[in-house]
């Protein structure tokens, strides 16, 4: 069985938010059963860096150290979108990156913006990248809301969105929106195993996928939510890792 | 250590399905002695609900406390409450102004609590989860009615909001794991911190092994695990 954790993030020594080296890192995954991590920069690892420059330097350099295992996704500010396209072009043709992860909420932007949105999901799927979205309860102006992925979802069939938390507390409005557009996928960190449970008898296994949030979650817990879930073991191999391995075409040996 | 699960809900409903068997069960499996069990919503309507939860009670004297939930719209609903804490099997009062459709600072609240002052009983007030109750609102009550010990969830303004409240405890689901491991825990009072599972909505493994990995000290664990609810339920 593989086992892939889809939602991490690395920041690296220094932020106070371990793991803070990939020697570190591969210790946990190890310890937890976890075979590979998609993770990207968490947002308290930038401070000035508004360009996520240096937190994708340091995952680059990680993702070199140990590429079957950390698998990164590119984080990018869409405000600053000339440079941000540059950065997802060069990062994922040249730099190992897997995908892409936005975050409305900290990035202050909405998800299904045409301006901010939509040019960095057309170059995903030009070149054939999943975006990771964070989502969650409205803030002030309810950027992260699950259902205004359905904008990006209907614009671009081809590009696979994973929603990032399962929408938190709307997570019912998450499973809402999967159901009308096949390209969502719900990741579980922070949800409840009969939450978990619910969205994978609504849309099917084959759409979820395991992810811990670590630093911010802890694997092992994240890990017994699905081993508590009532579906099928089937079922569990797939939310555990094989979803993700698709989604990445990890057994296609493609990057 | 007695392990004491500080919101159970028992009954069933739309939400939940949860019998004291199945209970009793998951929470032999774990470890844990007494569960605070109270109706599930949806409401508005609790008489028979609490009814399920007072012969739950009954049948399981030792294991289960419970909570007498309260819709404080509804006509009448002070003398029952009176009338239910007089029969002592109730151990404290709970209100959802979230499920129930009312603000926590609104009028029709403080006749309920002025019962429970009176009977020298605490009050579950859920919150932070809509526009009826910040948990900044509960700590309002809480300081309005002193003589009354109030319990909330936790949410991410409730550690705040619960400061210099010396009546207002804690809910811990989920636990504060990684607050306690990594030492920024100094805005969670372990004397107001009450375990909790939320269980069926929540889970009793799980958030018993959050506790564990949380690395706690024994004196906090203990008032966290149960010496505090033990202290303001007399349980």
């Amino acid at each position: 069985m593989v086992v892939i954790d889809g939602h991490t993030h690395f920041a690296g020594p220094g932020k106070g938010l371990p793991p803070c080296s990939v020697e570190e890192f591969l210790s946990v995954m190890d310890e937890n059963g976890i075979d590979a991590v998609v993770t990207t920069p968490p947002y308290s690892s930038i401070g000035a860096d508004r360009t996520y420059d240096d937190a994708n330097a340091f995952l680059a350099d990680a993702m070199e150290r140990a590429p079957d295992r950390i698998l990164g996704f590119i984080r990018v500010n869409p405000h600053l979108q000339e440079h941000a396209l540059k950065s997802i072009e060069e990062g994922v043709r040249h730099q190992g990156f897997r995908g892409v992860k936005l975050h409305p909420r900290n990035e202050a932007f909405a998800i299904n913006s045409e301006e901010l949105a939509f040019p960095i999901a057309e170059l995903a799927a030009r070149l054939r990248v999943p975006l990771l979205i964070h989502t969650g309860e409205p803030d002030t102006y309810g950027f992260a809301q699950p259902t205004l992925v359905g904008g990006l979802a209907d614009a671009f069939p081809e590009v696979t969105l994973i929603l990032g938390h399962m929408g938190k507390r709307l997570f019912e409005d998450a499973i809402l929106v999967a159901k009308w557009f096949e390209n969502i996928v719900l990741e579980t960190s922070f949800r409840s195993p009969r939450e978990i449970a619910r969205a994978v008898n609504r849309v099917g296994a084959e759409r979820v996928v395991y992810g811990s949030d670590m630093p911010f979650g802890i694997p092992e817990i994240e890990m017994m939510k699905i081993r508590l879930c009532e579906i099928s073991g089937e079922a569990k191999e797939k939310v555990l890792g094989e979803n993700m391995a698709r989604i990445l075409r990890l057994k296609e040996g493609e990057s | 250590m007695r392990v004491i699960d500080g919101h159970v809900f028992l009954g069933e409903t739309i939400y939940v399905s949860q019998g004291p068997e199945d209970l009793i069960a998951k929470m032999n499996q774990v470890g844990i002695e007494v569960s605070v069990i109270v109706a599930p919503p949806p409401g508005p309507f609790y008489e028979e609900a609490n009814k399920v939860v007072r012969e739950a009670v009954q049948r399981y004297p030792g294991r289960l406390a419970a909570l007498y939930r309260v819709n404080p719209h509804l006509e009448g609903e002070v003398e029952r409450t009176r009338e239910a804490l007089e029969e002592r099997v109730f151990v404290g009062l709970h209100l959802d102004p979230t499920n129930d459709g009312y603000g926590v600072g609104s009028q029709v609240v403080e006749p309920v609590i002025k019962v429970a002052g009176e009977m020298g009983v605490p009050v579950y007030v859920h919150s932070g989860d809509s526009i009826f109750c910040p948990p900044e609102a509960v700590a309002d009550l809480a300081s309005k009615f002193v003589n009354v010990n109030f319990i909330t969830p936790m949410s991410r303004r409730a550690p705040r909001a619960v400061q210099d409240r010396g009546n207002l405890y804690l809910t811990t689901r989920p636990f504060p794991t990684l607050a306690f491991q990594r030492g920024y825990a100094e805005n969670l009072d372990p004397s107001r911190l009450i375990f909790a599972t939320d269980s069926p909505l929540g889970s009793p493994e799980i958030e018993m092994r959050r506790v564990e990995l949380a690395g706690l000290d024994a004196d906090v664990k203990e008032k966290v695990l149960g010496g505090n609810l033990q202290r303001i339920m007399g349980l």
